[in-house]
């Protein structure tokens, strides 16, 4: 066999290269990771009760409307009582 | 604006399934580059992968006004494999199964051994000469895009694989293998 034919065998074996079937699945899967990763953590949802609670102005609030439906139910019984 | 910017948008943008379009495309010329350049076998697909998640990381940074997408993820294998070559010895490669079967088994076995031989001698290449001639040979790169990739002239680039050529051609004619 001619120098040549041998230079171009071997330059044929170097450049055949088979990836494994699950080459790019793998690398998306690191991807996958990576991004989850680096993501921003997701905002854990906080309990309406907490959100209020954090808040004088909302701590205000609520307590009113608690008092405005007791003086509500109040005046309603005192309403059947008086006039049914 | 080419197919793969347009890619490299829709993965900008969050749609990072995407990013698969691109690694099907490069991953046999990325993976036959770390094999070709470390010399390591087993471990290519390993560090084939660690190339592509730091091109995923660096996607935002890639200007296709200052180059081609092959030429940056190519200049990113480069700087992988020297990396991993400083950190270990470089592992032989697997001698490829059945090279020749067109001889008998004498002229078979010589060619293997030239074959390897050969091998051998492109390891043992310095590694600037290794890299540019296994761009041009293995990868058939222009001359311009190895320069682009190894940050050097193009004139330097065609010395380098000429001197490795050279070196190569030694190495066949001293096997002789002209002889009949």
């Amino acid at each position: 066999m001619k120098n040549e034919d041998l230079y171009r065998q071997w330059r044929h074996s170097r450049r055949q290269l088979a990836t494994s079937p699950n080459f790019c699945l793998q690398v998306m899967d690191s991807v996958a990771r990576r991004t989850g990763r680096d993501a921003p953590p997701k905002p854990v949802p906080i309990p309406l009760v907490e959100r209020v609670s954090v808040r004088p102005w909302a701590r205000a609030a609520a307590i009113a409307v608690a008092a405005l439906i007791g003086i509500g139910r109040i005046l309603l019984t005192l309403h059947v009582l008086l006039f049914a | 604006m080419t197919e793969e910017t347009k890619i490299i948008q829709r993965v900008l943008q969050g749609e990072t399934e995407s990013f698969a379009l691109l690694v099907q495309q490069y991953q046999g010329p990325v993976v036959r580059m770390v094999r070709n350049l470390t010399g390591d076998a087993q471990a290519c697909e390993d560090l084939a992968q660690e190339v592509f998640l730091a091109a995923f990381a660096a996607l935002a940074r890639f200007d296709p006004a200052r180059s081609r997408f092959s030429t940056w993820l190519f200049t990113i294998t480069r700087n992988k494999c020297i990396n991993a070559m400083k950190k270990k010895r470089p592992v032989s490669l697997e001698q490829p199964a059945q090279r020749c079967t067109r001889h008998g088994p004498d002229e078979n076995a010589a060619n293997n051994e030239m074959l390897a031989r050969l091998d051998r001698a492109l390891e043992t290449l310095p590694a600037k000469q290794k890299r540019a001639f296994v761009l041009a040979e293995f990868e058939a790169l222009p001359y311009e895009e190895i320069a682009r990739i190894e940050g050097t002239r193009v004139g330097t680039v065609k010395s380098r694989i000429s001197r490795a050529r050279g070196k190569l051609a030694e190495v066949l004619k001293s096997y002789g293998a002209d002889e009949p």
